[in-house]
């Protein structure tokens, strides 16, 4: 249903984008794209309804999105970037803390991926996409406990990559 | 590092990670004797330690991230409810939030969870369901079901019931923590069974029987919830048909219920087996897996017992009666299930005592069956999101047309969909991932392949609107032009919806007379198909009127719309989109027939409506608000555009970001309320700034869009009397117009044309200026009709400026044909016509230069007359057909009679035009030269002496006549 919705978005959208401009270079549709169905899919609380695959493909979007928008903000210049998230615990060893932002989770997320691509999507699923233990377990088809016990090892993974990469 | 070190690092932390410190270091030596691989897992390990905190960092990064700034989290209401008062939140589900409430009761505080729906969710299916909710509990009273304590309308407005507060765990939690015995899990199926006996004596259906749904109290009772989807068997009901409303979790649901066909209490049966098998094996019986190791869906529960690695009963316990029993209710055929609830129950009652089962006496043999398809997903990390977007909303389109249609066909259609995206490996596209017309190729091809005729051309249609939906037209003619001429044997309803893809396609092309054709052969056929096709008939009377009104067949429209707006609001109720749809092309017809305040009105129900709508669309409340806000500007109701316009900009920039041409329109508009009011600072200010956004993020692309604003910032600068500045602009402007159009000679360049036209008049240089009027005339004669307002603006102002230049004969020639192709069909008329307005009072001018003053005065209260209708007071436009009146008078003799229409000449134009400006300096003349008529030279002098300095900056042309005004001749 929340889809149905999402869809008569992109679908105006892609409307609009072409009467105005048919030649289109100078809308970034997927962009647009992108916002919207970010918008539907923060407020999506049906999502139980939805076939595995559908949410699974969704995790991967929201995945996109995401880091997609951290990258512009680090990128922007005007002021309105956000402030770089510190790990105070992270740096106990060395000291310091070292900030992250999701565009260095993503590179690790990518080097995770090509090492063990079941993990990758349970991250995916687990932190773009907030959903719980018990959906992506649904969705994986395996229990919780699997579940649990693989987000240790997958986050664990990423942590050591960002400490080894440093600041950004 | 590769994958299957990675893999084995993997393994020695899941084996060691649980351990105590301790003793981990020595059982990781014991396991591995690689050094540098224990190093590796010990860095693993290390970062572990860490992991609360990187996880709640990142959960707030992502949640700033995808922040939806749209809507305040909702707040607890603290009253509002009766006698109730909220405690605390319990819990959210998809249809509202719960409450724990109390209210006092005779001896004691009673409790209860009360259930509310969300605000922004009560539309009118889902508020139907909660009241069906109330009914069905209402008549339900058993000690297994959560008891209805109480119902009604909050404060707000938004129904509510309240239930028996049942404080216990979910069963599944129960499960785990408890570890209860055989005997034990089956005494709870047999309550659980007993209420569900009892609802379907009530002739209640619950349909959504789940662990999840089960609460096991302290006391070890057990409380079935969540009669929410519940459906009442007897006749009355408001559904007539019996096939699934509302949602239902499919891994528990019966496969009738899931391929939408009839649902009764077998569908109950259903899920009892299910929860019955996992009771005893712990696993879900539709999707069980354990440990990676694939188990086959459907197995008897000895089976899954034995495969699992944790099951909680040993599967000797469970061979035989235990099994049949658990199979014969998840029959996938509901006639061959157990034929009810207590014949169930009975079963498991005679196992318990040692009795033989009932069920075994079938000697059927039962088969293993799927529950659920697998979907697999292979694309690549680096997808695109349309992908996501089509994916789901072919599926969702399905959902919805498979409610109305045969279960094959809608299983058809899931598959095929599962098909072409499961099978979308970027193996298979040389490595590439798939664009979302490649996979709708893929789509069309494999739909070529289907054998049954009448799916081939559902699919046909559903590729071919999807390409219309991503806006590829030429594409999607195609595509429903093959569905047509495939679909000759197919039902009606099916043929209509091609039809109805193609008239939608012809219509965005323009091609009117093929639309319409095919938006009534899709009637017709829609018809036809009586109720099945009844949706359908509403959509093609829809684009029928659509597409009249776009090529501005408005009688016959309207005689369409009215019907068209009591049959949607009939069958979808005034609070849908096809209404509001409606509403809209109501407004459009009376906005272009002249009728602009019922245009207006009609507009703004549908953006009433759309506001109020649950599933609310931002994209299509900022269309319908932002055709309210244009057509209040060309109502000149300049208080209600305003807010309008400016609620249009919070929406884009929230809805496409500040970058984006669709918010950069918004901007416009209200930028237009500023100029409409004469504020141009304020508007040269917005208008440059919107200018510098636009051009910093097109570069070089869309030069259109840039030309048209630069046009408008060039308009600014003139009526600020910055006429350099403005010069360069409209220059700007006609260079990017050009370079838009490939050409020159576009009609955007002439309308830039005229105006430049008019600023090099403004600054004396008449010989350039009339150059550049005349172009434009030439273009826009070749556009335009002899009787159009553009084209005769054209003109005029041409006549004008050669009035200015002295050659008064050819002045009135250009004029006198402006003003009767301008004049109104029906005399008398009171529409307000702000070109002809000026178009008058220049003619006025140039019949004074010709001698007849009579009939300039004449003209000239016609032309104000008219300005008044169509102009604000104070709006400087005023300011012609003000000047041209009082010249007139003054010419016959009446200073008195001019001098106050000078006066508010002056104060209408000056501000906005600067006191050096020709504009204002022509009026001050003609003041002085009133002055002086009247007598009152002292004033008089003391004008001449201030504009005299002004003057002497003029151009040329304009201080030889000026000074003519003065001295009073002319």
């Amino acid at each position: 249903m929340l889809f149905a919705l999402a869809y008569e978005e992109l679908k105006r959208i892609a409307h609009r984008a072409r009467r105005d401009s048919p030649r289109a270079e100078t809308i970034d549709t997927t962009a647009l794209v992108h916002e919207v169905f970010l918008k539907i899919r923060v407020r999506d609380e049906a999502r139980d309804e939805d076939p595995a695959y559908l949410r699974a493909l969704a995790a991967r979007a929201m995945r996109q999105i995401l880091v997609d928008r951290a990258r512009r903000r680090l990128a922007d210049k005007r002021g309105e970037g956000m402030p770089l998230v510190t790990l105070d615990a992270v740096g106990a060893a060395s000291g310091e803390a070292a900030p992250f932002d999701l565009v260095s989770v993503e590179h690790a997320l990518a080097e995770l991926e090509r090492l063990d691509e079941r993990l990758a999507r349970l991250v995916e699923m687990h932190v773009f996409a907030g959903m719980s233990m018990t959906e992506v377990a649904k969705v994986l088809v395996v229990t919780e406990r699997t579940a649990y016990r693989d987000w240790r090892k997958a986050r664990a993974f990423l942590i050591g990559h960002l400490e080894a990469v440093g600041t950004p | 590092m590769d994958a299957s070190r990675f893999r084995r690092v993997g393994e020695l932390f899941d084996a060691v990670v649980d351990l105590p410190a301790t003793v981990r270091t020595q059982r990781l030596r014991e396991l591995c004797a690689d050094a540098l691989l224990r190093a590796e897992v010990e860095a693993l390990l290390k970062a572990d330690a860490r992991g609360d905190s990187f996880e709640s960092a990142a959960f707030d990064q992502r949640d700033t991230l995808a922040g939806d700034d749209a809507e305040a989290p909702t707040t607890l209401p603290v009253r509002g409810f009766g006698e109730w008062r909220v405690v605390r939140e319990l819990g959210r589900g998809g249809m509202g939030v719960v409450y724990l409430v109390e209210r006092d009761g005779d001896r004691f505080i009673q409790r209860g969870a009360l259930k509310l729906i969300k605000r922004g969710m009560d539309s009118e299916p889902i508020v139907a369901r909660f009241l069906r909710e109330r009914r069905v509990l209402a008549r339900l009273d058993h000690p297994n079901i959560a008891r209805l304590l109480d119902g009604g309308m909050s404060a707000d407005g938004r129904p509510f019931l309240v239930m028996d507060f049942v404080d216990g765990a979910r069963l599944s939690d129960y499960l785990r923590r408890s570890e209860p015995s055989l005997h034990a899990r089956l005494r709870i199926f047999l309550d659980v069974c007993e209420a569900v006996a009892h609802a379907h004596r009530q002739l209640v259906v619950h349909r959504d029987i789940k662990p999840a749904n089960i609460l096991v109290t302290r006391d070890g009772i057990v409380k079935l919830l969540d009669f929410g989807v519940a459906k009442l068997l007897a006749h009355g009901d408001i559904d007539g048909t019996a096939t699934h409303h509302g949602p239902f979790t499919p891994s528990y649901a019966a496969p009738e219920q899931r391929e939408g066909g009839i649902v009764g209490t077998a569908a109950d049966v259903y899920a009892l087996g299910g929860l019955l098998h996992e009771l005893l094996t712990g696993t879900c019986a539709a999707t069980g897996r354990s440990g990676g190791v694939a188990v086959d869906e459907g197995m008897a529960p000895s089976v899954r017992a034995a495969t699992v690695g944790s099951a909680p009963i040993p599967p000797r316990l469970l061979r035989g009666d235990l099994d049949v029993i658990t199979l014969r209710a998840l029959r996938r055929d509901p006639g061959q299930r157990y034929a009810s609830v207590d014949a169930l129950a009975d079963d498991v009652r005679r196992h318990l005592e040692g009795r033989a089962i009932v069920a075994r006496r079938t000697s059927k043999a039962y088969r293993a069956y799927t529950f659920a398809k697998r979907h697999r997903y292979l694309l690549s990390a680096a997808s695109l999101v349309i992908v996501v977007s089509i994916a789901a909303a072919a599926f969702s389109r399905y959902q919805m047309v498979a409610a109305r249609s045969q279960a094959q066909r809608a299983r058809a259609a899931q598959d095929f969909l599962a098909g072409v995206f499961a099978q979308a490996s970027p193996d298979e596209n040389n490595g590439r991932p798939f664009t979302a017309r490649e996979l709708l190729e893929r789509g069309e091809r494999q739909a070529a392949q289907l054998d049954r005729l009448p799916s081939q051309v559902e699919m046909l249609n559903l590729v071919a609107g999807l390409y219309w939906d991503i806006g590829d037209y030429d594409r999607a003619h195609a595509v429903a032009a093959r569905a047509i001429s495939l679909g000759a044997s197919s039902p009606p309803a099916v043929r209509a919806r091609s039809r109805i893809v193609m008239a939608r396609v012809e219509n965005e092309l323009r091609s009117f007379p093929d639309a319409l054709q095919h938006a009534r052969e899709a009637r017709r056929l829609a018809t036809d198909a009586g109720d099945a096709g009844s949706l359908e008939a509403l959509d093609a009377r829809r684009i029928e009127v659509g597409v009249l009104v776009t090529s501005q067949d408005y009688q016959t429209a309207s005689a369409l719309l009215q019907g068209l707006l009591d049959d949607d609001r009939a069958r979808l109720g005034e609070a849908s989109n096809e209404v509001a749809d409606d509403y809209i092309l109501q407004g459009k017809m009376l906005e272009n027939s002249g009728r602009g305040r019922d245009g207006i009105a009609a507009i703004s129900r549908a953006v009433g409506i759309l506001h109020a709508l649950p599933t609310r669309s931002d994209t299509r409340l900022l269309d319908a608000t932002s055709r309210l806000g244009v057509a209040q500007l060309h109502a000149q109701d300049l208080a209600s555009a305003e807010p309008t316009l400016r609620e249009c900009v919070e929406i884009a920039t929230r809805l496409y970001g500040p970058d984006n041409i669709q918010t950069w329109t918004t901007r416009s508009n209200l930028i237009r309320v500023a100029e409409l009011a004469g504020r141009f600072e304020e508007a040269v200010r917005e208008r440059s700034a919107l200018l510098d956004l636009e051009r910093a993020a097109l570069r070089d692309s869309n030069p259109g869009q840039l030309s048209s604003h630069a046009k408008f910032l060039a308009a600014d600068l003139r009526e600020l009397g910055r006429l350099d500045q403005a010069e360069a602009a409209f220059r700007e402007s006609l260079e990017l117009a050009n370079r838009a159009n490939g050409a020159r000679g576009g009609s955007d360049s002439a309308d830039t044309l005229l105006h430049l036209g008019y600023t090099l008049q403004l600054q004396g240089r008449y010989a350039e200026a009339e150059a550049a009027m005349r172009e434009a005339y030439a273009i826009t004669r070749a556009h335009e009709l002899p009787t159009s307002q553009w084209l005769n603006d054209n003109r005029a102002r041409l006549g004008n400026l050669l009035r200015a230049q002295g050659r008064t004969a050819e002045a009135l020639v250009e004029l006198r044909a402006s003003a009767a192709a301008l004049a109104p069909t029906e005399s008398g008329s009171t529409k307000p016509d702000p070109v002809r307005a000026n178009v008058l009072a220049q003619l006025s001018l140039a019949e004074l230069e010709a001698g007849d003053a009579r009939k300039a005065e004449t003209i000239a209260s016609e032309a104000l007359a008219l300005a008044r209708r169509s102009f604000q007071p104070g709006n400087f436009r005023l300011g012609a057909s003000l000047y041209a009146l009082a010249r007139a008078r003054l010419a016959l003799g009446s200073a008195d009679a001019a001098l106050p229409l000078l006066d508010e000449a002056l104060s209408v134009r000056s501000p906005p035009h600067p006191a050096g400006d020709p504009r204002v300096l022509e009026v001050q003349a003609v003041r002085a030269a009133a002055l002086t008529a009247l007598g009152r030279r002292d004033e008089a002098s003391l004008l001449r002496q201030a504009i005299d300095p002004l003057i002497d900056k003029l151009a040329a042309p304009y201080q030889g006549s000026l000074r003519r005004e003065i001295s009073g001749r002319g």
